[in-house]
């Protein structure tokens, strides 16, 4: 890898040179908080989604990320098509509790998207910032017994509330607006993913 | 085989082994008869209990047979016809069973509705010329009859809508050749709508128009005018409580409407769907059916299974398998360290000697938008600087954030503002010995959650930029 015959002068320029430390800071920060990047990011003061400097910085420097990743034992993984990336624990022998996290995202979204369908329309409008879920929605999926229990099962005491605070804190979700929810491009792209399952089965 | 088992064991092996009248009763639905063939049972028995062992089979197949089940008590008839014997099961133990598996509800058709109808109606008419008197038995009995029918009523009706409820998934089930094959679509569709013309034409429909009050009938009062005729009558001969059960009925009746009606839209929006919305709508069903499964193993007798277990379902869609946790805020570290106990102990001293001077403590009057003063706010700026004058303080990172704790609860009528004011002095002269160094971080406070809770205005937020208190002399690096 290293050119031993000139090490003082002309290093070759190591992956780690082309990425600011502060930004990979941030990112290492973000998949810390068990967060999701994704390449858009609602901004609320401008209500619109913007592009995420982060998710950026991941995709342009992909290889050295993998590599950086590796090392700290994780598994970094791109989803081209829900365009998302997230950090994957590595280590087999906490197996129960890392499906546990998933599990329950995949919860609250699947409950979304069930809600969302049964009420008549597209799923894609779930994704859209000026759809999404409304008050209303809440106020019926709060008030749905069936879905309040499969919440408390699946460890959201709190009920809805709880469970849509969970996305939001991992970028599956956001808030544009007082009771007013979107799915990001991730949250959305496991709904796309039960549908396309259920078509091929 | 003259082993014979009492009532209460036969029943509750049919409920350990639930599935053998399950299929029974499937077979007598489909069949639309009133009865189950001996032939049947026996070969049901035989094949379920195959893949049981030793003592368990031998239970199950001489309980569940026509002897046991006739001595019983359990089966009420056998009818010998067409060379078959045929078994009448006890309604109350085949609708007990028909609870337990929402599947087996049979459909409330136009025609059975009416059949209530009608025999409400009929009660009516005899509670008319009735005596009214509790003697007689003519009346007693009358009053029994009603109530009778009308809490079948609503049993039947609520089953209905419970099993409405779960139409969803038939749907899914209805729809799902037609959804998977694009370029059949259309000849599915054509007959999926026929399913679901019948199901809403003749289930749904006819509850509804049952149900709604306004109803009107050619040859009759609707339901809720018998309702209402009869409450009146009985009012009137002074017979209040059996009035205002009836009228309760009645209203959990009406109750009843609003979750058929959506029940209702659901067809209607399914109707409309195209064949993109079908597939969006069945995959959710579809996967929203594994997660109920998943529910219903958290519904057995087990106590310790509280919480659903998703490990294999998380893994089967992949979806962010191996996510983080969050981190969780830190707790407090309760540790040997001396330091963290100097802490403590300074910062408990502090408090005690606030609370011992409690009795000085200023009274911020509470000050409204509308008739606010300066010479209030000087007053009560004033109250406030003379207790920070007194006020102890240690050198800290966030000078604004110990102020806060410091006087938050502990002053009355302290606001945000009250803060700012606090700090300015502390900034412009900082107490003895001590000087405040500005950072150029910012933090966030907030009024604390309970506060907010009770009188509801939403929580304040003051954004600050940290101030650190230092002791003069020494060279704090943070």
């Amino acid at each position: 890898m290293t050119d031993l015959k000139s090490p003082q002068t002309d290093q070759p320029t190591s992956s780690f040179d082309e990425v600011l430390p502060a930004h990979s800071a941030a990112l290492y920060r973000e998949f810390q908080a068990g967060r999701v990047i994704v390449r858009e990011l609602w901004d609320n003061n401008r209500s619109e989604l913007v592009a995420n400097p982060l998710y950026n910085l991941l995709y342009n420097h992909l290889s050295h990320f993998r590599t950086f990743y590796e090392h700290l034992g994780c598994l970094l993984v791109f989803n081209d098509e829900g365009s998302f990336f997230f950090l994957k624990e590595s280590s087999d022998d906490e197996a129960e509790e890392h499906d546990e996290n998933a599990f329950r995202v995949q919860v609250v979204l699947l409950l979304i998207g069930r809600y969302f369908a049964r009420s008549g329309r597209d799923l894609e409008y779930l994704a859209c910032p000026d759809a999404g879920l409304g008050e209303q929605d809440l106020v019926a999926m709060g008030a749905d017994d069936e879905y309040l229990e499969i919440l408390r099962a699946a460890r959201f005491e709190k009920g809805l509330s709880e469970a849509l605070d969970y996305l939001v804190k991992r970028n599956l979700m956001f808030s544009s607006g007082a009771n007013r929810y979107f799915l990001s491009s991730a949250g959305m792209h496991f709904l796309e993913e039960l549908i396309r399952e259920y078509e091929q089965a | 085989m003259s082993k014979r088992f009492s009532t209460l064991d036969t029943t509750r092996l049919l409920f350990d082994h639930p599935k053998i009248l399950f299929r029974l009763i499937e077979r007598m639905d489909r069949h639309e008869t009133r009865y189950v063939r001996e032939s049947d049972l026996v070969s049901e028995v035989l094949a379920y209990s195959s893949s049981l062992s030793g003592a368990d089979r031998d239970r199950v197949r001489l309980a569940i047979n026509t002897e046991n089940l006739f001595r019983s008590g359990l089966v009420i008839d056998i009818i010998k016809a067409e060379g078959e014997r045929r078994l009448v099961f006890q309604d109350a133990l085949i609708n007990l069973m028909r609870a337990c598996d929402a599947s087996l509800y049979q459909e409330l058709t136009d025609a059975r509705l009416r059949g209530h109808l009608v025999t409400l109606r009929d009660v009516r008419a005899r509670l008319e010329i009735s005596s009214f008197s509790e003697v007689d038995p003519d009346f007693t009995e009358l009053r029994d009859d009603l109530n009778e029918r009308v809490s079948q009523l609503i049993g039947l009706l609520r089953q209905n809508v419970l099993r409405m409820q779960s139409i969803s998934a038939q749907f899914a089930e209805l729809s799902g050749d037609a959804s998977r094959a694009p370029e059949r679509f259309l000849e599915f569709r054509q007959n999926l709508l026929e399913q679901i013309v019948t199901l809403y034409e003749r289930h749904i429909k006819p509850t509804l128009v049952f149900l709604n009050p306004y109803t009107r009938l050619p040859d009759g009062s609707n339901l809720f005018e018998t309702l209402e005729a009869m409450v009146r009558l009985l009012e009137t001969h002074g017979d209040h409580n059996l009035a205002d059960q009836l009228f309760r009925s009645s209203l959990s009746l009406n109750a009843l409407y609003k979750p058929i009606q959506a029940v209702a839209h659901e067809v209607e929006h399914f109707l409309r769907k195209t064949r993109r919305g079908m597939v969006q709508y069945n995959a959710m069903e579809h996967f929203y059916g594994k997660l109920r499964e998943l529910k219903g193993e958290t519904e057995t007798l087990s106590l310790r299974r509280k919480w659903l277990e998703g490990g294999e379902f998380a893994r089967s869609t992949g979806f962010l398998v191996g996510l983080r946790a969050q981190q969780r805020p830190k707790h407090y570290a309760f540790g040997n360290s001396p330091s963290y106990y100097q802490l403590l102990f300074s910062e408990l001293d502090l408090r005690i000697s606030d609370l011992r001077r409690k009795a000085e403590v200023p009274e911020l009057q509470q000050v409204e938008g509308g008739g606010r003063t300066a010479r209030v706010d000087v007053q009560r700026i004033n109250q406030l600087y003379q207790w920070l004058e007194t006020l102890e303080l240690r050198p800290t990172n966030d000078l604004v954030r110990e102020l806060h704790g410091r006087l938050e609860g502990f002053i009355p009528g302290y606001r945000f503002p009250d803060l700012l004011a606090a700090l300015n002095r502390m900034v412009n002269t900082p107490p003895d010995g001590f000087q405040v160094v500005t950072t150029n971080r910012f933090r966030a406070l907030e009024t604390s959650q309970e506060a907010t809770d009770v009188s509801e205005p939403a929580s304040e937020q003051f954004v600050y930029r940290k101030r650190r208190l230092e002791l003069q002399a020494e060279k704090h690096h943070d």
